[in-house]
């Protein structure tokens, strides 16, 4: 194909290479954000928003016959990244996920980028610019906003971390895609860099993996708490205030050690206490904490800790003695 | 199993002032005559009143009705239950009326008797609560422009202090009885609050208030429940966690908490609160309920355990055994080290028999 033909071409189908990046992100990120189940999980997970791109007519032009003009037999055919979309995630752990999205889905065909994979190197020892590249290749010929895509259509798919993404801005285009040779010292550094950004990443998977092993059980208090809430306290508008919540959590964490939220279920389950979640009810005008998810937790450890609550609650007291009041209990600080 | 005053929910209140005698003899009370009305949070704290002395940890007793005749607190307090508003204000004066009559002495207080009628427990069981709130001075603060005024108030009652208030409560357990003019007492449990019964030394001003005015006496199983207090919580002190040495402190203030403490009554939550660490008082607390022991106070009668109260005793897992004088043993007995094979303890004196 002369160069001519070649950017008539390109230009004729570009809409249409724009057409299929908007589909492909459009269809991961739904599938991220439907795999969360929130926004704020979403969020956990896709650190920047997603990008696309579609390579310009001149800088098509000039990787295909200028930059690598003896690497490709039909160059138009062959460059496969004229589209392309960008996902960056926060940690290499993440990237599984988002590896399993992209090759599960049943609109397009992929494969492992080879270009990426070739100056990727093979030697283990190198330490190097790393993400995950796909070409995803539209299995059919699919209408996305008005443009028709017609099958085998090319777009490449990156997905990062923050850590690779920042590497790769910084040395990508300088080294790689530059034509001028960088010198061994220049690559030494940017070696010892990736070194240091693929140590942290493992180090930030393990802590990652330790925090949640530490915030499992507050999360299951978290869980039990709210499920019982939405059940028990149905007519009540709750306030949705997860802070306080945590900071009670936490504060109160070694009474929670010595019980169970199995423990908290029963006595919820308890017919002697059947009149908790009335009790609550009529109390709506009373204290705000009456109106947290938490409140049900309130009674459940009033009844449990009758002695040692007080000392660890790091909240208000005067709410706590209308609750041990509802329960029959004395309370054992000075009240009111 | 004691009864619990959870879920109080009041019903109707009304209050009458009562006097003590004059030089002339008994002073008459001065009546309501409407029911009093109160909503918000001064019914909160009513109730917040109750449950603070009759509730799970407090020093409240359970009560054998002793009188229970026509002419007994029993009987109109119990009628009040299933009266009309008006007969409720007209027969609850007579409950005043009761109270003067047993008011015998110028050195009681006189005070407001708070007449309150309800429910409690998760079943909603018919109470009829009796407070005597003696009155107390203090001051009230208000924020006036420029400045704090400070009120003096001669007639404040039922503030959080326990000690200025009485409670009698008749607690509904069956109705059996409930069509027959005067109720059976079987079909109600009795508890008192009064903090003359916990100091050994006004055992009369006491009595007027149980005996003389709500017509209750001493469980007759007192020696019973004191002797279940000790074995229960020496078990409970062997089963914990604690350190050997722990261990054997308990023990030794379970038997200085039964033999030398000045405290007429007996009571879980109050042992635990002079010797335990606060993260075992909840577990011991859990265990002694388990075991249905009251969650409030019963009376101290050693009469059972006397003996065992007078040695203690330690056994060793080799099957060697200690006895010592209770009174005695902390000076007597000391443990030095403790591993899971040794136990080095130091005896005071030498060995002058053996067998």
């Amino acid at each position: 194909m002369k160069r001519d033909e070649f950017i008539q071409l390109y230009e004729a189908e570009l809409p249409m290479y724009k057409a299929w990046a908007d589909f492909v992100l459009i269809k991961i990120d739904s599938s991220i954000l439907s795999h969360a189940g929130t926004k704020s999980a979403y969020l956990e997970w896709v650190k920047i928003p997603p990008s696309q791109r579609v390579k310009q007519v001149d800088s098509l032009v000039t990787k295909a016959f200028i930059r690598k003009r003896n690497k490709y037999k039909d160059p138009y055919k062959e460059i496969t990244d004229k589209a392309g979309i960008r996902f960056v995630v926060l940690l290499t752990s993440q990237l599984e996920l988002l590896c399993n999205i992209v090759e599960e889905a049943t609109s397009w065909a992929y494969s492992k980028d080879k270009e990426f994979d070739e100056w990727k190197g093979d030697d283990p020892r190198l330490f190097d610019y790393q993400s995950v590249h796909y070409i995803v290749y539209a299995a059919r010929d699919i209408e996305h906003k008005g443009v028709q895509i017609k099958e085998g259509t090319p777009c490449e798919v990156q997905l990062r971390t923050l850590l690779q993404h920042a590497y790769a801005e910084l040395t990508h285009d300088t080294i790689y895609k530059g034509n001028i040779a960088a010198s061994p010292e220049v690559h030494r550094t940017f070696a010892k860099s990736m070194a240091l950004m693929e140590t942290t990443d493992d180090l930030l998977c393990n802590a990652k993996i330790l925090l949640e092993n530490a915030t499992a059980d507050i999360n299951a208090w978290k869980n039990a708490i709210n499920t019982e809430a939405k059940k028990r306290l149905g007519d009540i508008q709750l306030i949705d205030d997860s802070k306080s919540a945590d900071h009670l959590l936490n504060s109160i964490s070694d009474l929670l050690q010595k019980t169970s939220t199995d423990e908290f279920l029963a006595f919820l389950e308890d017919p002697n206490y059947s009149y908790v979640s009335e009790k609550i009810k009529e109390r709506q005008a009373g204290s705000v904490e009456f109106r947290h998810p938490f409140v049900l937790l309130m009674y459940f450890l009033a009844k449990r800790f009758r002695a040692s609550l007080y000392r660890k609650w790091p909240l208000d007291l005067e709410p706590l003695e209308g609750v041990y009041s509802d329960l029959g209990l004395q309370p054992p600080w000075a009240t009111t | 199993m004691t009864f619990t005053f959870d879920n109080l929910n009041f019903h109707r209140i009304i209050l009458h002032n009562v006097y003590k005698p004059n030089d002339e003899g008994r002073v008459d009370p001065f009546p309501s005559r409407v029911l009093t009305q109160l909503a918000g949070t001064g019914l909160d704290k009513l109730q917040q009143r109750i449950s603070s002395v009759l509730g799970n940890g407090s020093h409240s007793l359970q009560m054998d009705i002793a009188q229970d005749g026509a002419a007994s607190c029993f009987h109109c307090a119990t009628r009040l239950l299933t009266d009309d508003d008006a007969s409720f204000i007209k027969n609850s004066v007579e409950i005043a009326e009761l109270h003067t009559t047993a008011h015998t002495s110028k050195s009681w207080p006189g005070g407001t008797l708070v007449i309150i009628d309800g429910t409690a427990g998760a079943v909603n069981k018919r109470c009829l609560f009796i407070i005597k709130a003696e009155q107390q001075a203090g001051f009230v603060g208000k924020e006036e422009s420029d400045k704090i005024v400070m009120d003096y108030l001669d007639n404040l009652i039922l503030t959080p202090q326990a000690k200025l208030y009485k409670v009698g409560a008749f607690v509904e357990i069956s109705r059996e009885s409930v069509s027959n003019e005067i109720r059976n007492a079987d079909d109600f449990e009795a508890y008192v609050f009064d903090s003359n019964i916990q100091a050994k030394d006004d055992r009369k001003a006491a009595r007027y208030f149980y005996s003389g005015f709500l017509g209750l006496r001493i469980p007759e199983n007192s020696e019973q429940r004191t002797r279940d207090f000790f074995e229960y919580t020496k078990n409970f002190i062997n089963d914990s966690d604690l350190s050997t040495e722990s261990k054997v402190d308990l023990q030794q203030a379970l038997h200085t908490y039964l033999k030398t403490d000045q405290s007429n009554t007996v009571q879980t939550s109050s042992f635990a609160d002079q010797f335990m660490e606060e993260e075992l008082r909840d577990d011991y607390a859990a265990y002694m309920e388990s075991k249905n022991f009251p969650t409030n106070a019963i009376v101290k009668d050693n009469s059972l355990i006397k003996r065992k109260l007078q040695h203690r005793k330690m056994n060793f897992s080799s099957s060697v055994k200690l006895t010592a004088p209770a009174d005695t043993f902390e000076e007597m007995v000391q443990v030095i080290d403790v591993t899971d094979e040794h136990t080095t303890l130091r005896i005071q004196g030498k060995l002058t028999e053996q067998e």
